[in-house]
């Protein structure tokens, strides 16, 4: 007898979620049964929901240290990133004349190559050193890069004291680095397990560390639908 | 902060889908009891998240049985209901036949 396939994605999201492991196989024993994989994904989105929701309340303050770190590690990522690149620390204005049309094509697209690719890292660390606030953790720099594309033009119309918003292909662009680091957050939160064991060991210590240092924080993690790092 | 006396409609619905269940009682068959007798769909997150709230509380247990190929390898995780558990089920029916009692507009009901 052939064993139905779950959607790998899904499968993936829930082992980097940390999802109980007989959790995820009552899920493949009933897919396996018959039910859709329209439902596996309902399950899958609605056990990401809970994981969010009980390592929030179980590690606030770990999820500030992990959004904090991923903050500072993506700046400075994108900070040096493109001092090299560029030849310049000045991350948000042009440095060539506008007339070089081409160059400023060039610079917009190079930011937003240098936004995903911080982002990614970024997340990427982040999720490996915040095992018990990993899916939190990822989902929140997700948001608030998707919340800085909506927002961003207008913020730039009211700096600019525009009348009314108008279409810029700038803009779209702007847009568009925001969208970059919300999708490198996303991909590179889950890439963390290629470490292996390197990330185990990172773990460890990082949780030795939170015990001494966050009273209460990092050791309530043996809940099942919390990570098992 | 005291321990809650009384269970909440779901744990008690999954205590007593434990309970009816028996020996085989793993997530599957505890949601599909679920689904069968209150006639709704159940969320497996939230069957889970509810097991692991009563198994902290010390109402239920629970073991791990052997991986099976069609789970991907993975092992069954059984519950059953501690003696603890039995006895919340309990002041929980009682709770809620003292609260059933005595309205009149529930008609058939134990008034």
């Amino acid at each position: 007898m052939t064993v139905r396939r779950a959607p790998p994605l899904a499968l993936r999201l829930l082992q980097n979620a940390g999802c109980d492991e007989p959790f995820i196989g009552d899920l493949l024993e009933e897919h396996a049964a018959g039910r859709s994989r329209l439902w596996f994904w309902r399950q899958t989105v609605l056990a990401l929901a809970a994981a969010l929701l009980c390592q929030t309340r179980e590690h606030p303050i770990l999820l500030l240290r992990a959004l904090t770190m991923a903050v500072v590690i993506k700046s400075a990522l994108f900070f040096v990133a493109a001092a090299v690149l560029r030849g310049s620390t000045d991350l948000f204005e042009p440095v060539i004349p506008l007339w070089m049309y081409m160059q400023l094509q060039l610079y917009l697209v190079t930011g937003m190559l240098l936004g995903f690719g911080a982002s990614m890292v970024g997340a990427w660390i982040v999720a490996m050193l915040h095992g018990p606030v990993r899916v939190p953790a990822t989902l929140f720099l997700f948001v608030l890069a998707a919340a800085l594309a909506v927002a961003d033009p207008e913020v730039h119309r009211l700096w600019a004291n525009l009348p009314e918003q108008r279409f810029i292909p700038y803009f779209a662009l702007r847009v568009g680095r925001h969208l970059m680091v919300a999708a490198g957050t996303l991909i590179g939160g889950p890439c963390y397990r290629r470490l292996g064991d390197a990330r185990a060991r990172i773990i460890t210590v990082s949780l030795y560390v939170d015990h001494w240092h966050l009273p209460g924080a990092p050791m309530k993690s043996s809940r099942r639908l919390a990570p098992a790092g | 902060m005291s321990p809650r006396r009384f269970l909440t409609d779901f744990e008690f619905m999954i205590l007593l889908a434990i309970l009816r269940v028996g020996e085989d009682a793993y997530g599957v068959p505890i949601a599909a009891e679920i689904e069968g007798t209150a006639g709704r769909p159940v969320a497996r997150a939230a069957v889970y998240t509810a097991l692991d709230r009563l198994e902290a509380n010390g109402l239920v247990r629970s073991r791990r049985g052997d991986p099976s190929g069609v789970r991907g390898g993975r092992a069954k995780r059984y519950f059953h209901v501690t003696t603890k558990g039995v006895r919340a089920v309990e002041d929980t029916r009682g709770a809620l036949t003292a609260l059933w009692t005595g309205i009149p507009q529930l008609k058939g009901g134990l008034a």
